[in-house]
């Protein structure tokens, strides 16, 4: 395939780019207190939270910039970007219909009729959440699944027990910008002993021009629970870049276990690196007592860049955590992206399995830290993380950085790069496979070990993802 | 002595003006940097205090040394930075001074530190410059021997095979008492030329930095032997580029005493295509002591075809143990195969029990263990010199026993 064919193939259409019309209530753009108290009165938050904010926007004005990402973007004007844009509501009840199509369109189950799917959806649009499916059912067991927002005034104390109990508001820059600013996000909670009877989804989209999301999510699951939550997210095209600053919170009490995935497909801008979505993230999880489990599995093809590190803290004896990652950039999408595992419980365990793909003229690096705290005697942690390089103007690099301050721990990590095999494309089109049909069946097979650890419906969706993303990459 | 060290002995570099320019320069620039600190990715994990303890007193301080050790084969003797005795045959030595003008703006460019504040320093304050040239093959290898005692101590050494050369070379260091010495080699690489270069540290002075710069030209090949165990701070720091086709292996071990800290840091740059860089190195950590290895490997957009592995492995030996490694790989080309390797742990409780129950102690098994631990690397290790000198520093039964 010639080069034009290549960049042809490569810069198609990205499905999601559409804009949903409809009237929206904004702020003018700007940050100051008073849009801290603007939103945090919209919200008719208590006081508690409103300091919280505040102290946090404090913070943030003494703090800078993180810059030490292999990733080059023009700086980021912060008083240009509005920080809070909502649809505006036609009563209490009803929701606006063409927000009910734009979900649709997107493929996320809205109606209850999708039960079918077993998955129940919160749908986050620009700075709040538009409807949440299932509560009735997921109340009957007890599980509390709506936005943040809501939940801060049903369970406050719930909220102001753990809110900030993993990521601080002053963790790190973008930690602290949505710590003050957050408009919403999910909230979930998982009684003791109780195995969420459906997945949960959250399903992001930021529609407004010039608008920053900054969701907030806060899921605990109790003693001996289960939760398996899902997190999707689109954005229209537009020319300027769009920033996206959330932070996840997970906490996994004694023998409790959650898994996360995500799939991210943010506009990752056009061919050129005009537009697309700054994806600044902070996940992380902690398992606080015995035995507990958290599983981040996340499929990143969106995204103009991606700074983004779901980490586990693992304080619980016997505790486990893991990281499932595959990272596709194409175009002029920069991807700095990985976990930390931070080992303070005895016999913990983690696992890291991370497959970076590289396309066009993006550069993809994975870092992740494994830190062995002197605690932490028994410890184990295996890490693998692939690279493959699809075409000469791409770069895969990875940065792993490795700290053990107890020698009865095991470590260890392996690490390759390569491109596609000239073998393993000569046998398939042997077969009768088509270059295309081969490279995706090649990557396919290079991001198996990932997707095996996605829900199912996950699954399909991330491998046709990843199957369009390639679409041409190879002649 | 011969004349070439005489002069050598009266300081750094010659004053022509040429020269005189550029270190002015230099100074300027060092003046404005301040030294690396934690937050530098490349000084993350060093034990950065232990250098600036002993303060500089004045170039050319004295140190009462203890008798030196009688050096065999071609050798140079270099104490608190500056060479005093030395004979060879094979290699050509020439301090500054001789240079002729081209061979001086030759190297002036071939020098430049970047931003690196200790490479600036040891270039400002160099207590000794001596060019070592070798133009066909040396059978025997070239003993370096340095010895510091007392304040910043700062020797500087190029060494430059013409094309086609072979040989060897061997920097050996002694280090005592409340100093540190900021050392740096300069290797530069003619077209297919083959320089296998070992270094062996031992003493307990403060603080001990080696930089060593390579560059390798078109079917060129470096081949590092080292052994790392010192004082209280070391770090040995290679920072080679690769050209066309040409080859680095690296391998090497450290040995940390109580108390020490150890550091190693590799930047390999493959700015050319075909070569290959093999990358081995294996730690052992007693209690008390810290080893760090950071390395990257750089693959360059011409440095297609490039075969690049590294592989760092460290053993902790007791509970007041600590490593830190990061094994990164920056990759611009697309035609690679590149990958590396990473283990942090102790010695397998499984093979230790499997050696006890057929009646071995456990003293004897676990050195046994060692042995096996580091025998790949000491299998690369081909010079008598370096692994003479391992040998006779690696743990006895009695110390793997903590």
């Amino acid at each position: 395939m010639s080069t034009t064919e290549l960049d042809a193939a490569l810069s198609q259409a990205y499905e999601a780019g559409f804009v949903t019309d409809i009237e929206t209530e904004t702020l003018p753009p700007g940050l100051d207190e008073k849009v801290i108290e603007y939103i945090s009165a919209k919200k008719n938050e208590p006081e508690f939270l409103r300091q919280w904010r505040l102290e946090a926007f404090r913070r943030w004005q003494t703090m800078r910039e993180p810059h030490w990402a292999h990733v080059r973007y023009e700086p980021i004007d912060y008083q240009g970007l509005i920080y809070y844009a909502a649809p505006k509501r036609r009563s209490e009840t009803e929701i606006d219909p063409k927000l009910l199509e734009t979900y649709e369109k997107l493929g996320v189950p809205v109606h209850e009729r999708a039960a079918l799917a077993g998955v129940a959806v919160d749908a986050v649009f620009d700075s709040v959440s538009v409807l949440t499916t299932f509560k009735d059912k997921l109340a009957e067991a007890g599980v509390i699944f709506c936005p943040i927002s809501e939940a801060v005034q049903k369970y406050p104390e719930l909220v102001q027990k753990y809110l900030g109990s993993v990521v601080p508001p002053g963790d790190n820059f973008f930690a602290a910008l949505n710590s003050a600013v957050f408009s919403d996000g999910s909230f979930v909670y998982i009684p003791k002993g109780v195995r969420c009877p459906l997945e949960l989804s959250t399903y992001f989209r930021i529609n407004t021009a010039r608008t920053g999301q900054f969701e907030r999510t806060l899921i605990i699951a109790d003693e001996g629970s289960y939760v398996s939550y899902l997190e999707g997210c689109t954005a229209p095209m537009r020319d300027e870049h769009q920033l996206h600053a959330a932070v996840v919170e997970l906490i996994a009490l004694e023998g409790a276990e959650i898994r996360y995935s995500t799939v991210q497909n943010w506009y990752p801008g056009d061919e050129e690196g005009r537009g697309g979505v700054y994806n600044f993230v902070t996940k992380r999880g902690l398992c606080a007592g015995r035995g507990a489990k958290i599983s981040w599995t996340q499929v990143e093809t969106g995204s103009a860049i991606t700074w983004k590190y779901p980490s586990v803290i693992l304080k619980g004896d016997d505790s486990v955590g893991e990281f499932y990652s595959v990272a596709l950039t194409r175009g002029r999408q920069q991807a700095d992206t990985g976990t930390k595992m931070i080992h303070l419980g005895r016999n913990t365990r983690s696992t890291i399995v991370s497959k970076g793909i590289a396309a066009g003229h993006s550069q993809n690096a994975y870092r992740g830290l494994v830190r062995i705290n002197p605690g932490a005697s028994g410890a184990r942690n295996y890490t693998q993380c692939d690279s493959l390089l699809i075409g000469p103007h791409c770069g895969a690099h990875t940065f792993p950085y490795i700290e053990s301050r107890n020698p009865r721990a095991i470590v260890e990590h392996e690490a390759s790069t390569s491109r596609v095999s000239e073998e393993q494309l000569f046998y398939c089109r042997q077969r009768g496979i088509d270059p295309e049909r081969a490279v995706a069946l090649i990557v396919g097979g290079f991001c198996k070990d990932v997707f095996q650890k996605l829900p199912l419906e996950f699954a399909v969706e991330a491998g046709k993802l990843l199957e369009v993303s390639l679409e041409g990459s190879v002649g | 002595m011969n004349t070439a060290l005489a002069v050598c002995q009266s300081g750094g570099w010659a004053e022509d003006a040429a020269t005189l320019t550029w270190h002015e320069r230099l100074a300027e620039r060092l003046a404005a940097l301040t030294p690396p600190t934690r937050k530098d990715e490349f000084w993350r994990y060093s034990r950065l205090s232990a250098c600036f303890a002993p303060e500089r007193t004045g170039r050319g301080l004295d140190c009462p040394f203890p008798s030196p050790e009688p050096l065999a084969g071609e050798w140079i003797r270099l104490d608190q930075g500056r060479p005093v005795a030395s004979h060879t045959r094979a290699w050509r030595l020439r301090p500054w001074s001789e240079l002729d003008e081209t061979t001086r703006a030759r190297w002036r460019e071939r020098l430049e530190p970047g931003e690196d504040f200790f490479a600036l320093r040891n270039l400002v304050e160099a207590d000794a410059v001596l060019l070592l040239e070798l133009e066909k093959t040396a059978d025997a290898p070239l003993q370096l021997h340095y010895r510091h005692g007392a304040g910043w101590v700062q020797p500087l050494v190029l060494v430059e095979l013409a094309p086609g050369a072979r040989g060897a070379l061997v920097e050996t260091f002694s280090s005592f008492g409340p100093s540190t010495q900021n050392g740096a080699a300069h290797f530069w690489l003619g077209e297919g030329a083959e320089l296998t270069h070992g270094v062996f540290t031992a003493g307990d002075g403060q603080a001990l930095l080696h930089r060593v710069r390579a560059r390798l030209c078109a079917h060129a090949r470096l081949d590092v032997q080292a052994f790392a165990s010192t004082g209280a701070y070391q770090r040995l720091e290679w920072d080679v580029t690769l050209g066309k086709s040409s080859t680095l292996r690296l391998s090497g071990i450290t040995q940390g005493v109580p108390g020490g800290s150890n550091d190693v840091a590799l930047r390999i740059r493959h700015a050319a295509p075909g070569a290959a860089t093999d990358v081995l190195w294996r730690g052992l950590v007693p209690a008390e002591a810290h080893s760090a290895v950071i390395g990257r490997i750089l693959i360059e957009p011409a440095g297609q075809r490039t075969d690049a592995a590294m592989r760092l492995d460290h053993l902790l030996l007791a509970d007041s143990a600590a490593a830190d490694v990061k094994p990164e790989l920056e990759i611009y080309a697309d035609d690679v195969a590149c990958g590396h390797g990473a283990t942090l742990g102790r010695l397998d409780d499984e093979a230790l029990f499997y050696l006890r129950s057929r009646g071995i102690p456990e003293a004897e098994a676990r050195q046994l263990l060692i042995d096996a631990f580091l025998a790949p690397v000491l299998q690369r290790f081909t010079l008598a010199e370096v692994l003479r000198h391992v040998q006779s520093r690696l743990p006895r039964p009695d110390d793997a026993a903590a």
